[in-house]
């Protein structure tokens, strides 16, 4: 029999160890505004956030036509943010609060709209840390590597590993996540109309790959899927990160009837695809974890080595609580939910 | 750094993070995240909450009980300085008592041996003159009888008011009552009686008082004695 230890000073520090050294305290419970877009809709979720709590207060769900948002951004900025503010506002008289003015935003866009790469550069540590800036001779070289056009080419450099506490020991740990300009211009816009302050707008999968990665150290594969395209990144043991575009959906994988969904046939053509790229047969056998499946899989039911944000595969890493105080009720909703626990996760990081 | 963001593109758009309040510095702060993060530290707290609400509480019942005692607590002090008060006086009256009783047990000497002396003069002796004092004793005793007159003698010098090696015979005389010729002359006259006239002194014993009451009842005694003597003699 175990005996529990009672050495307090020891369970002092070992509680501290658990705080998120960047995290809210608990009356420092903060709201966030978290704005989705995939598959022509538009979620709205207003969350409240600390480090061991979320909360879900208020969820809207919207079916936006191609004529407002399309494949090359925000097309109808003015009647997009009028249809935020109008949100904000339900979400205000909901809430009895003010959130007009300074709510902060989160912006989670489609994966299909970005690219992650690895690069190998010298120096990357003092970049990442944010010692100094790249040359314009780096940059050019970054930029081209790029898949879109040079001219409307943005990118960002980030690391799956926790730069303050670690040296990087290769230099295959700087990974770049590329976007369009344009693209992301056109929601700037639409939010600036919004007056109000933007925390953080990237795609859902780069918060959850920098979990993932401290999880697994093999090779692991992440695929965030879309009605019809999907996004799959690969990260192999030497933490070279490389991002493929696929394109089949969940849609193409479900019955007529749309109730069954056939996930070994679409773990198995992932396979096959990242097998034609040359990869390691290892990549057989590696862990597939699918985000944005909008249908919820029981553990058991899911094919070998493959798991599901459904299942929380990501979020039950973390010790935190949630708790859906929305009107709508989400537990139908799998997007949602993973939405506004990828928004969790964002909002400790920032 | 750790999360690739867009939001940079326009810096007027930037959310700035609210400035996090120093942790550090708040005591209860810092204790209620500890509590939350691991509930095994409410142990120590709550056992010595519990243990001051007990003895708080109990306190409070030793609080109640001394309070209802408090007037016959009052009541018994005041109860023990008057005896103690008592049994002061009384030590002193008992003193004062004990240096009057030896005062009286040291001058019984002379009533003690008054009554006495009635037991040591025989039948035949007779007294003509007895002084006592507390110097001592000297007494005058005559007799016809001479045997008479030495078992006065012995009696006298035997009792135990009597200090022994004080006896003294300062006088003994015999003298003729017809003739009152000469003490050597009255010795040749064989039928005439002689009288002897006896003269001694002595000192008393330093006696135990309790041995002088004892033998001052004696002497009490003694008259009811000799009178049921009597009654008996006459009824026979």
């Amino acid at each position: 029999m175990l005996v529990p230890e009672l050495n307090f000073l020891s369970l002092l520090r070992r509680s501290r160890a658990l705080v998120p050294s960047n995290s809210f305290s608990d009356k420092d419970s903060q709201p966030f505004f978290v704005i989705a877009f995939s598959d022509q809709i538009l979620y709205s979720l207003l969350i409240q956030c600390n480090n061991t709590k979320l909360s879900i207060l208020n969820h809207i769900k919207l079916q936006i036509p191609v004529m407002t948002i399309g494949n090359e951004g925000v097309l109808s900025p003015a009647s997009l943010s009028e249809q935020l503010k109008d949100i904000v506002e339900v979400f205000s008289h909901e809430n009895s609060s003010d959130l007009t003015k300074n709510i902060p935003i989160i912006l989670l866009l489609e994966s299909s709209q970005f690219m992650i790469s690895s690069l190998s550069f010298e120096d990357s540590h003092s970049i990442l840390c944010g010692e100094r800036s790249l040359t314009h001779v780096e940059e050019k070289c970054i930029s081209d590597t790029s898949p879109y056009i040079a001219t409307d080419s943005i990118f960002r450099l980030f690391s799956l590993y926790n730069l303050e506490g670690s040296q990087p020991d290769t230099q295959s740990q700087t990974n770049v996540l590329f976007s369009r300009k344009t693209y992301i211009e056109s929601w700037i816009n639409t939010i600036r109309m919004l007056s109000l302050p933007l925390a953080y707008i990237g795609p859902p999968s780069t918060p959850q790959l920098v979990y993932l990665n401290t999880i697994n150290r093999l090779y692991t594969i992440y695929v965030d899927v879309q009605r019809l395209s999907s996004r799959i990144c690969v990260l192999d043991p030497n933490n070279n990160l490389t991002g493929y575009p696929f394109p089949y959906g969940y849609s193409q994988f479900q019955d007529l009837s749309g109730n069954t969904f056939n996930l070994d046939l679409l773990s198995l053509r992932i396979r096959k695809a990242l097998v034609q790229e040359s990869l390691s047969e290892d990549i057989i056998s590696a862990p597939i974890y699918f985000n944005g499946l909008p249908f919820s899989f029981e553990r058991r039911s899911l094919p070998k080595n493959c798991y599901s944000s459904t299942t929380n595969f990501i979020f039950d890493q973390l010790s935190y609580k949630s708790e859906n105080l929305s009107r709508v009720p989400l537990q139908s909703d799998h997007i949602a939910l993973d939405i506004a626990n990828t928004a969790f996760l964002i909002s400790t990081r920032l | 750094m750790l999360l690739p963001n867009f939001n940079n593109l326009d810096p007027s758009l930037i959310w700035q993070k609210p400035v996090q309040k120093d942790v550090q510095n708040s005591l209860l702060t810092l204790i209620n995240e500890d509590i939350k993060h691991n509930p095994l530290f409410l142990i120590p707290p709550v056992i010595t909450l519990l243990s001051v609400i007990t003895l708080s509480f109990l306190n409070l019942l030793t609080q109640n009980s001394i309070n209802s005692l408090s007037p016959s607590h009052d009541e018994f002090k005041a109860l023990q300085a008057q005896l103690s008060s008592v049994n002061s006086k009384n030590s002193k009256l008992v003193s004062e008592l004990r240096n009057t009783e030896m005062f009286l047990l040291n001058s019984i000497h002379i009533p003690v041996f008054a009554r006495q002396l009635q037991l040591l003069v025989p039948t035949d002796v007779q007294l003509s003159e007895y002084n006592l004092t507390d110097a001592g004793i000297s007494i005058s005793a005559s007799s016809y009888n001479l045997q008479a007159l030495n078992d006065f003698i012995v009696f006298f010098s035997t009792h135990p008011l009597v200090l022994e090696k004080s006896v003294s015979i300062t006088e003994l005389t015999s003298s003729s009552i017809a003739t009152g010729s000469q003490p050597s002359q009255s010795t040749s006259m064989i039928k005439s009686p002689n009288i002897y006239n006896l003269k001694l002194s002595a000192s008393y014993r330093n006696s135990d008082p309790s041995q002088l009451m004892d033998l001052l009842l004696k002497s009490s005694n003694y008259g009811l004695y000799t009178k049921l003597q009597q009654i008996s003699v006459q009824e026979k």
